[in-house]
C-alpha cells in the first residue's frame, strides 16, 4: 500500500474498522513510515480533543416545555390534506384536487394518519380533530403567546398564560416561572 | 432478513437460534416505553423525552453553536418525533430514530439560518472564543487554559461544513457507530467513513498548534 492509500484508511484504522488483512498492511507500513505514524498520532489527538469536550447541560425545563406544547396541540400528526398543502402548495393542491374530482381530496380530512389518540387529563381518549379546508386557522395558542412573552423577559405574563392553559405540564411550568423566573426565562 | 425488536430485559433467543430463523435480534432499552407511547400513553413519551434530552440537546448545540437556537430546535425535534412516531419501524433502536430526527432538525435550521449568517456567527465565535459550556475545571490553575482549549475546539468544529460536522459529532462526540450514523443520516456507510476522515483531517489542520502542543507534552511526560 502506498502513502496515499494508507492515509486514506487511517481513520478506519483508528476506529478499528479495517478488515484484518488491511489492518495488517497498515500495521506493517506504520512500523517503517514515521510520517504516516505521526499523522496517525495527530488524528488520535484530534479525536481526543473532541471527546474531552464537556457535555452541555440541557435547559432545566426542556421536557416540560415539550409536554406543555403537546398539550397545547402542537406536534400532532398532520392530516392528509394538510400534508399535501404543505408539500405541494395550495394552488397546485387545488388543481390536483380538481383533476381528481378534488372535493374528495379536501374532504378526506377525516382520514388521519396518526399514532393512536392520547388521553385527556381525566384519562379519556382524545380523537383527532376533523377540520375542513374552509375552517379558519386556530387562534394562537397560549403556549405560543407564552414563548413570545418569555423572549421579552416577561415572566409574570408567561406564568399567567401557562396557568390559563389548564394542563398539568403547563401548570408546572407556570410554577417555575413564578418561583425561578430567572432560570425559567434563561431556559426559554 | 427480518428484524425483531426485543426489550433488553426479556430473554432473547440465542444468536444461533436467531440465525437459524433468519432473524437479527436487536436489543432496545426503549422498547417498553415506545410500546406504551404508541398505545396512547403520553406519560411514556414524556419519559422518552427525559431519557434522550441530553443527547438531543448536545447534538443540536454542537451543530448550531448557539444555545438559544439549540433549545428551540431541541424542542422542535421532540415535537417532530411525536408527530412522526408512526414512522418508527423498530428495525433499529429507538435512539437511532431519535438521533435521525434531531439531526434533520439541526440541519434544517442551519439551512434556514442561511450561509451568510452562519459565516458571521462562526467568525464571531472564533473572535470571542466563547461558548457557554459548563466548565468543570480539574484544578483552578488549568481552568483558564482548559476552557480556552475547549473554546478553540468548538470554534474549529463550527467551521466545518455541516455534513462533515454532523458526521464527526455523531462519531467522536456522541460515540455512534459508522453503521448507525449511516442509518441516521440515510447515507451509505462508505460516505460516513469518508466524511469522518475528511472532518478529522480538517480539524487537525485547524487545531494543528494545539494538537502538536499536546504531542510535545505527552513526549515530555513519557521521557
Amino acid at each position: 500500500m502506498n502513502h496515499r492509500r494508507i492515509r486514506a484508511r487511517l481513520s478506519e484504522y483508528l476506529d478499528r474498522k479495517l478488515p484484518p488483512e488491511q489492518r495488517a498492511k497498515v500495521d506493517a507500513h506504520l512500523v517503517e513510515c514515521a510520517a504516516c505514524c505521526a499523522e496517525l498520532h495527530e488524528l488520535e489527538r484530534t479525536v481526543d480533543l473532541l471527546r474531552r469536550l464537556p457535555d452541555p447541560e440541557p435547559p432545566p425545563y426542556l421536557a416540560q416545555a415539550v409536554m406543555a406544547r403537546l398539550e397545547a396541540g402542537e406536534g400532532q400528526p398532520e392530516l392528509l390534506a394538510q400534508r399535501l398543502r404543505r408539500l405541494i402548495g395550495p394552488a397546485f393542491a387545488v388543481s390536483v384536487a380538481a383533476a381528481l374530482g378534488g372535493v374528495f381530496l379536501f374532504t378526506l380530512v377525516d382520514i388521519e394518519i396518526q399514532v393512536p389518540p392520547h388521553r385527556t387529563t381525566t384519562g379519556e381518549p382524545i380523537s383527532g380533530v376533523a377540520r375542513t379546508s374552509s375552517e379558519p386557522e386556530p387562534a394562537r395558542n397560549p403556549y405560543s403567546l407564552a414563548r413570545h412573552h418569555a423572549r421579552r423577559g416577561e415572566s409574570a405574563e408567561v406564568a399567567a398564560l401557562l396557568r390559563g392553559a389548564g394542563h398539568p405540564h403547563s401548570a408546572l411550568l407556570a410554577t417555575h416561572f413564578e418561583h425561578d423566573s430567572e432560570i425559567a426565562l434563561a431556559s426559554w | 432478513m427480518t428484524y425483531e425488536m426485543v426489550e433488553s430485559r426479556v430473554a432473547t433467543p440465542s444468536r444461533a437460534q436467531a440465525a437459524g430463523r433468519g432473524i437479527v435480534v436487536i436489543s432496545d432499552p426503549d422498547a417498553e416505553l415506545v410500546d406504551r407511547w404508541q398505545a396512547g400513553d403520553q406519560g411514556a413519551f414524556g419519559d422518552l423525552v427525559r431519557r434522550h434530552e441530553r443527547r438531543v440537546f448536545s447534538l443540536v448545540l454542537r451543530m448550531l453553536g448557539n444555545r438559544e437556537e439549540a433549545e428551540d430546535v431541541a424542542q422542535e425535534a421532540f415535537l417532530s418525533l411525536h408527530r412522526h412516531g408512526r414512522r418508527f419501524r423498530r428495525q433499529a433502536r429507538f435512539s437511532t430514530f431519535v438521533y435521525r430526527v434531531a439531526a434533520n432538525a439541526a440541519l434544517n435550521r442551519r439551512r434556514t439560518l442561511g450561509r451568510k449568517r452562519a459565516r458571521e456567527e462562526a467568525l464571531a465565535r472564533r473572535q470571542d472564543a466563547g461558548f457557554d459550556l459548563p466548565v468543570t475545571p480539574r484544578d483552578p490553575e488549568s481552568a483558564a487554559s482548559g476552557s480556552q482549549i475547549q473554546a478553540r475546539v468548538q470554534a474549529a468544529l463550527l467551521e466545518l461544513p455541516p455534513d462533515l460536522r454532523m458526521a464527526i459529532v455523531l462519531c467522536d462526540i456522541e460515540g455512534q457507530s459508522y453503521s448507525d450514523i449511516a442509518d441516521m443520516l440515510r447515507i451509505p456507510e462508505g460516505t460516513v467513513k469518508s466524511r469522518i476522515h475528511r472532518a478529522r483531517h480538517a480539524l487537525r489542520e485547524r487545531l494543528q498548534a494545539l494538537v502538536r502542543a499536546e504531542a510535545d507534552e505527552s513526549k515530555g511526560v513519557a521521557s
